[in-house]
């Protein structure tokens, strides 16, 4: 059974399709780079497969099942903007997802914010971005999940931190587990993607294997996204 | 259940605590200050005293509603904390009841407080016995006791209180089902609703005098008893109608989805 599984999804927004028949299917034990320019549809295809939108038409199932509470329990989510409660400490923040996920992993978590250089009694509104970035990373990495969905992790962020959050989303993943990570910074996670999907205008251009794609093109990932995606 | 509702009061009461400790502050400086109320210098301080802490009881009450709609349902449901809440594995039902329920907490504990400060600032038995005249001036006649009439009275105003807000849940569901300007049409639907309820509630009470025969209490100075029990009554449980039919599509529209910023 396919982790995740979208029939033909459709969503517009005063009459602009945003998302126009998108079909797709992602396995278990993959990295795959939901690739795309601003604005072509890669956020708001996330944002359906977590319910934070609804479908016009269509389908999206994880596991065989339909969006719902138990899908919403193997989905671990990492929008691109901060959900964080700007009142509350780090601390405070892993006692609710320790309350409300039962794969929430505390000791992880708490050793990654060590990692990341971030303390546990550090109030979320004291923090800059790029911190509350990585707080949040640190939680959605902590839990055991069966489908990791990071929308931007990259964005915003210098470097050397990108390199940082890399490395902390490669050694937290698990192999029974699928990522998927959308990006306009192609160059930069192209290494570590099994799978690359590239959507334009809301519509599927490309799907396959990286590696496969790479050798057949005889490119990198990033300039056939610059040949497929005009 | 439990677990979202603990989270959901703690966020809804945000600085009301603060509120609720002046006020009482407030209302025990009043009742202190009044024992030498025959001075007059000491009589300005207990009136301003007094003025501040039934003006602290207006701020709970008009707080308690902005926290409940404002701070925690619009915050929680549509921005940024939405990206949370919604992927929760918890379902839209629960969601929702779990508000639904911390908001009725939550104006208990303001109505509580604010009673609790009229007594501290109020209560004597002069006081109390004046009360009890009034009310039983009030209910001659009636086939009602004093405490039967208060207690109606009480969840009157309870009931509506609920009523109202989720008259302004419904609105903002809806309101934010729009794609634009999702304030503007919350408000709108809110005056919609809260229109169209009302007007409701009216036709039932004007059905239900006439069939009764007591029609022409609308009009007149003085009512009669049994037709000021039937006003009691078919108010009461027009806004226990209201806060069902609320309930009802507001859980609907929410059941649906959402579509957040």
């Amino acid at each position: 059974m396919n982790l995740l599984e979208i029939k033909n999804a459709r969503k517009s927004f005063d009459g602009k399709k945003i998302i126009d028949g998108v079909s797709l299917t992602v396995t278990r034990g993959k990295i795959v780079g939901l690739l795309g320019k601003n604005g072509s549809g890669k956020s708001t295809l996330i944002k359906l497969i977590n319910d934070l939108l609804t479908l016009d038409d269509g389908e999206i199932l994880v596991n065989g099942e339909k969006i719902g509470v138990n899908s919403k329990a193997v989905i671990s989510y990492l929008p691109e903007r901060s959900y964080l409660d700007v009142s509350k400490k780090v601390s405070e923040i892993f006692d609710y997802f320790e309350d409300f996920y039962k794969d929430f992993d505390r000791d992880k978590a708490e050793s990654l914010v060590k990692e990341l250089e971030l303390s546990l009694d550090m109030k979320i509104s004291k923090m800059s971005k790029g911190m509350r970035e990585k707080i949040s990373l640190a939680l959605v990495m902590s839990r055991r999940a069966e489908l990791y969905i990071l929308d931007e992790p990259l964005g915003g962020v210098d470097p050397v931190t990108r390199d940082r959050i890399l490395k902390t989303i490669l050694s937290n993943f698990g192999e029974n587990s699928s990522l998927i990570i959308t990006t306009h910074l192609i160059s930069d996670v192209e290494k570590i993607l099994d799978e690359v999907i590239f959507i334009d205008k809301g519509k599927i251009v490309l799907q396959g294997d990286a590696d496969k794609l790479r050798e057949e093109e005889n490119a990198s990932i990033n300039d056939i996204f610059r040949r497929k995606v005009q | 259940m439990k677990k979202l509702i603990k989270y959901d009061v703690k966020k809804m009461l945000g600085t009301l605590p603060y509120f609720y400790l002046f006020t009482i502050c407030f209302a025990s400086l009043t009742r202190i200050v009044n024992i030498w109320s025959d001075i007059q210098f000491i009589f300005i301080i207990g009136q301003v005293l007094q003025g501040t802490a039934i003006a602290l009881m207006v701020n709970i009450l008009v707080n308690t509603f902005i926290n409940v709609i404002v701070r925690s349902f619009v915050t929680s449901f549509y921005k940024d904390e939405s990206y949370l809440t919604h992927t929760l594995p918890v379902t839209k039902e629960k969601l929702l009841n779990s508000k639904i329920i911390s908001a009725v907490i939550l104006t208990l504990l303001g109505v509580l407080v604010c009673f609790a400060s009229l007594f501290i600032m109020f209560y004597s038995s002069d006081f109390a016995s004046l009360i009890k005249t009034l009310i039983n001036s009030i209910i001659v006649g009636f086939d009602m006791s004093g405490g039967t009439f208060v207690t109606i009275i009480v969840l009157l105003f309870f009931i509506e209180i609920i009523a109202l807000l989720l008259v302004g849940f419904s609105a903002v569901v809806k309101g934010y089902s729009y794609n634009h300007k999702k304030v503007k049409m919350s408000f709108i639907w809110f005056i919609i609703y809260y229109a169209v309820s009302t007007v409701a509630s009216l036709l039932v009470m004007v059905v239900v005098l006439a069939i009764s025969g007591n029609i022409s209490a609308l009009t007149a100075t003085v009512m009669e008893a049994s037709a000021f029990t039937t006003i009691l009554i078919v108010g009461l449980i027009n806004y226990l109608i209201m806060a069902v039919v609320f309930y009802f599509i507001c859980r609907k529209q929410f059941s649906r989805g959402v579509n957040v910023d």
